[in-house]
Parts: C-alpha cells; structure tokens; sequence
C-alpha cells in the first residue's frame, strides 16, 4: 500500500522537480547588469605636468609619455563570469556594427575581462587609444596586432579628434552588450598647427627681429615659438651624408663649407646661444661641440654667409609670440657677430609643436640709434633713470586726488543747492 | 642732491599745497558771498573742465648748445613733427567776477617717435629700429574769461595757462632701453626727464550755441554745462629747471581740440 501510495505522488514529484528548475532558471537569468557608472575621477600614470589642459585632453607628450589612465567603475547589478567587460574607442561602440563590421568605427583599448567586481578599475594607455586612430578598418582584437605609433598618428595631421571610450559589458557569444558605461569623451591632439612661411629676419643690438606669413585656416594655433641656435653649432639636415645624430656620443656629422662639429653628449641639442658667440676653428663651443675642419689642418670657420638648414631638434626656443595673429618677434640677449639660425613653428592649446618652418640666417651688431647719435654729436643729457618717475607719479596723484576732492565737495554742494 | 632732483621732490608738494591753498581760498569765497553765484540758475553747477588735445609736436633737441649745429635728432628720425595727443583736467576754483574762471589744472601727454636705425659705421640699414617717447606733462594755473560769453552772449572764451612742466622720455631700440658707453667706461642710459615753463594762450569757440538743445539736454542728463572746439598755442619751454644736462623734448606748437565745462 505504501509503494502504491509512492508511484502514485511520483508525477506530483517530477512536476515539484520542473517547477523548482524552472525557477532556478529564471533566478540565473535575471541576474545581470543593469547599469555601469563611471567614476569622473581620472587619474594619470605617471602624473606629469598636464599644464591648463584637462585629464581628458590627450596630446602628442602624453602619447610619448605612454600616460596610462585609470577608471574606476561601479557595476549595478550582478555581475556574472559569462559576461565580459570591455573597453572600446570611438564612436557608437555599443553597436556590434561599430565595433565588428568592415566599416568600424571603435577599436579595443584594453583587454576584455571575465573577473569582473562590483567595483572595478580599468588601466587605458594613451597609447592605445591613439593607436587605432588612423586605421581602417578599426575594429580588430586587443591587443592590436600592428599598432600606430604616436608619430604615425602625429604625422597624419588631424587635428583635434574627439574620441569616446565605451566600457561595455558584452556576451562573447553575440557580442551583444548588456550594459554599457560612458562614454567618456576624450579630446585628441596629437600634432601642432601648420607652421608659418615665409621667415625673415633683420638684425638689431645684440637682438634678431624675427617676420613670418601665418598659415591660413589654422584656428587652433595658439601662438609662435621662435627657434634659434649659433649657426657654427647646427648641420643642415639635407647635407649629403648628414648625421641626424643629434645627442649620441661623439658625432661626426659634416657640416657645411668644409667643417664637421665633434661633440661630447649633450652637443647638438645644447647649442647655448647666448654665450657661443666666439666659435671658431677648433674652439670649443657650447655644449661640448667642437668645430673643426674636414681636413684637419686648420683653416676657418663656414662664412658668414653660409646658412645652415637645420631641424628642429637642434634648436632652442628663443623666444615666442602668444596669440593667433603675430606676424614677428624679437630674439633678444643675442650676442653681436655671432651669425644665427632662426626658424619658427606654431604650437597649440595643447602644446603640440608644428614643423620646423623655413630658417633664415642673421647675425646681431651694434646699431648707430637716436643716443648713440646725439651723444656722438655732443649731446650731454641721458644717463638718468626713471627712478623719480614716482615723484612725477606723486606729483599726478596729488594734483588729480585734490581735483577729486573737489569734483566731490562741488557735486555734493551742488546737490544740497 | 641735485637741482633736478630737488625740485623734482618739491614739485608734487607744491602743487598740493597750490592746489589745497586754491581749494581752500575758493571755500572761503563761496562763504563770503564775494563773488557771483559761479552758475547760472538754469544750469547745473559748473566747476571743471577736461580737454581733449592734439596737435604737432617737434623736440627742440637739436637745439642744445653742445650739439654746436649738428641735428642728431633730425638726422634720426627725419626733420618732421609727431602727433601729441593728450588729456587735462581743469579744476574752475574761482570765478572772478566780469573775467571768468581761475584754477588749477594738469595734463599728461604723449608722442613718439621711430625710424630704421643703421649699422653702427655703415650707412646700411639695420632690421632694428630707434625710437623716442616722450610723456609731456604740466601743472598750470587756467584763467578762462568766459564773461563774454556769459553776459553777451558771445561764443568766444580767451584763455591763458602758465606753470610748470615735466616731461619723462626714453629712447630704446627692439633689444629695450638704448644705452651708450662712455669713453671712462661709464654707460648712459636713454631716459631721463626734464623739467620746464609752460605757458599757453588759446581761444574756445562754444559749440552750444550751435544746437542749444542738445546742449541743455547734455547738461540736464550729464552735467556737462558747455562744449568747446578750441585753438590754442603753446610754448612748452623744457629746457630743464635746475638740471645741468637736460635733453630738450620741449616745444612750440600749436594744439586744438575738445573742452567741456561741468
């Protein structure tokens, strides 16, 4: 009676036994993600000098730099080991499209992640977040197999680019995303603005006036740096057989008229341009360079009226020329007789430097000015200093706070009649 | 201390007490009764005045005796005037009764001048320029003689200015402050200042009267009592108060411009 009674309840068994793997089942697949924030705290690895500019204004240092950016997520939700955590650049990266078809636009930044917590934090190198900015198609597997380097992204010339990045929690089987957080907008400016033409240069006391025609369309230049350097301490980089060397040890690199510079390390880049003026066959010029003749049997320095063509990296900042539409600039405590290279390039908000623009060559000395002419027909006055202009200031500020005493005492007269 | 530098110390104390001793001498007037009301009933109360002024202005430099004939100045920067723009401000004290106002009032200017400097030795321009700026500044006594216009209606002031001028100037290249070594090794620096006489004789012509409603509506919504279109000469004799070496900046010249009373 009782095993009758038992194979009898054996339905009710099997369907208590469906029932509770049905609701197992609809427990697993109501425990997902329902929303993942971004922290807007970013942090910069290693934090070096971003200037004015803000953590998510990425520039062609921070790219050089490799600076790696910290996220910190918080996932709403269950988190589950069958899901993935993903970090994409672009745009539009929670479509699958965007992400995987020949016209993608996003690429991967970081690699994906089954072991994800509640509170996760994510690493992204800059480098990685440019790395992808100029391929097409973009959408490959992390890591990308043949990354741009920061100069192939610099030498595109595209401005500033406004990336995203996408943290998407993806099943791997569809790469359908559950949840997504971001985008983070991130604005990319991995080269400088066109550099100016047309450089002119004319020739003052111990100073170089500097002209140039600015390049047309270029609304992110934010002013000028002007270049310069001891024409003796510089190459041309179109010499035939120039060593682009420009700070390895003893260097060798040929020179224009017949003279090479041996450098210690530090030469080139290091040419001292306010206290090289005396170089000369032989002599040691600033930096630890040394110029001396092809033929080893002395003779004398290039002419004067040899201008070298040098790249940038073997000139210093002179001097700069803030704003959008300066046109010239002074070089200043320059010395006298001592021929110069000057160039200019344009840099923007971002501190990125354009290329070097065409150079040109000028060499300071005295010049016969209004004192200089007085004075050499017998003028006597000068020598005084402005030091008693407050006096004069004195004098004004008297005169106008008595004036203003009385505007005041009259007015108010005036207001009482 | 110098002579320069002396007066240069004394000059603002002179003015405050001018100014404060005006000050007070008017206050003591007004309460006296001595003199008329110092404005017309119809209009609002009428104590400064502010110029406008431009005109020519040519540095008597070359004139230094030590110079014995030569023009460095016109040799430099070519033999023409510069434009003096500049600003005064007029304090109308007292009115004297049947003359006009009596008071004090300053100004400060400004002109400069630039040229191509050549290489030193060569009569090949250089890429620098040389430039000299000059601040022409004065403190002087103003008697306008508006009595004319006032009680005949005649739109001409006469006026006359006198008193004391200051006029700081400097002469630099691109590289700053010019400066010029002497032979003992001692360097003269281009600037300096040099004091003088100022004196000025003008006459303003009364724009009232050209729209009379424009100008009471002036008054009533600004307070500006009258507008002037003036001509005025004006001998900025700077050769230098007390100073053994001054550089000449001063002038003769001739200024015009825009006055208003209020």
């Amino acid at each position: 009676m009782r095993r009758v009674l038992s194979f009898r309840l054996l339905p009710l068994q099997l369907a208590l036994c469906a029932v509770l793997f049905l609701v197992g089942a609809s427990k697993e697949a109501h425990a997902q993600v329902t929303g993942i924030t971004v922290s807007p705290t970013i942090t910069r690895t290693p934090d070096t000098d971003h200037g004015t500019l803000k953590t998510t204004d990425v520039t062609r240092a921070d790219c050089d730099n490799n600076i790696t950016l910290g996220f910190n997520l918080v996932f709403t939700g269950a988190v589950s080991s069958s899901f993935q955590l993903q970090v994409w650049a672009g745009s539009n990266c929670a479509d699958v499209a965007s992400r995987q078809s020949a016209t993608a636009t996003c690429w991967p930044v970081a690699a994906g992640t089954n072991s994800v917590t509640q509170t996760q934090s994510v690493n992204v190198t800059i480098q990685d977040l440019v790395a992808n900015e100029i391929a097409n198609p973009k959408g490959v597997t992390f890591p990308v197999g043949t990354r741009n380097t920061c100069a192939d992204v610099a030498n595109a010339n595209l401005g500033a680019q406004a990336i995203n990045i996408y943290f998407l929690y993806v099943n791997p089987a569809d790469l359908s995303v559950q949840s997504s957080g971001g985008p983070v907008a991130f604005s990319v400016a991995m080269s400088g603005p066109p550099s100016p033409t047309g450089v002119n240069v004319g020739e003052g006391d111990r100073v170089i006036l500097v002209g140039w025609t600015l390049p047309t369309g270029t609304s992110n230049l934010t002013g000028i740096n002007m270049y310069c350097a001891p024409a003796s301490t510089v190459h041309s980089v179109t010499d035939a057989g120039a060593d682009a060397d420009t700070d390895s040890g003893t260097d060798s690199g040929p020179v224009d008229a017949g003279f090479h510079l041996e450098c210690e390390d530090g030469g080139f880049t290091d040419g001292g341009f306010d206290d090289s003026g005396d170089a000369t066959a032989g002599q040691s010029i600033d930096g630890g360079c040394t110029l001396v003749p092809n033929d080893a049997g002395g003779g004398t320095p290039p002419p004067a009226d040899v201008c070298p063509t040098p790249d940038i990296s073997q000139l210093q900042v002179c001097g700069n020329a803030a704003g959008q539409t300066a046109t010239q600039g002074t070089i200043k405590n320059l010395n006298n007789g001592v021929q110069y290279v000057v160039g200019v390039a344009s840099y923007d908000k971002y501190g990125n430097i354009g290329t070097l623009s065409n150079t040109a060559c000028a060499t300071p000395g005295p010049v016969a000015d209004f004192l200089h002419n007085y004075r050499g027909d017998g003028g006597e006055a000068g020598g005084c200093t402005l030091e008693s202009a407050p006096v004069t200031g004195g004098a004004l500020a008297a005169g106008l706070s008595t004036l203003g005493i009385a505007f005041i005492r009259r007015r108010r007269k005036g207001k009482r009649s | 201390m110098t002579a320069a530098r002396a007066c240069a110390v004394a000059f603002p104390v002179l003015v405050f007490v001018a100014l404060t001793s005006l000050e007070s001498t008017a206050r003591a007037q007004d309460e006296e009764l001595i003199l008329r009301p110092r404005h017309n009933s119809n209009e609002s109360p009428q104590n400064f005045a502010m110029e406008v002024r431009i005109g020519p202005y040519k540095p008597q430099i070359d004139n230094e005796a030590s110079l014995k004939g030569a023009t460095p100045w016109a040799d430099t920067f070519r033999d023409f005037s510069r434009v003096l723009v500049a600003l005064e401000f007029d304090w109308q004290a007292i009115r004297i009764p049947y003359v006009g106002t009596l008071g004090p009032g300053v100004s400060i200017g400004y002109t400069t001048m630039s040229a191509r400097a050549r290489k030193l030795g060569s009569d090949q321009l250089s890429g620098d320029t040389t430039s000299l700026d000059v601040f022409p500044m004065y403190a002087v006594a103003v008697l306008r003689a508006d009595v004319l216009m006032r009680q005949a209606g005649i739109p001409f002031v006469p006026y006359g200015k006198a008193g004391i001028g200051y006029v700081p100037w400097r002469t630099y290249t691109a590289g700053g402050t010019s400066s010029v070594t002497n032979s003992d090794g001692t360097t003269v620096a281009g600037k300096g200042q040099t004091w003088g006489w100022h004196f000025a004789l003008g006459l303003s012509f009364q724009l009232d009267i050209i729209d009379s409603y424009a100008a009471k509506s002036m008054d009533t919504s600004v307070g500006i009592n009258h507008t002037y279109l003036f001509g005025e000469w004006m001998f900025a004799n700077y050769n230098g108060i007390g100073q053994e070496h001054p550089l000449l900046v001063g002038t003769s010249t001739w200024v015009t411009g825009l006055a208003f009373e209020f």
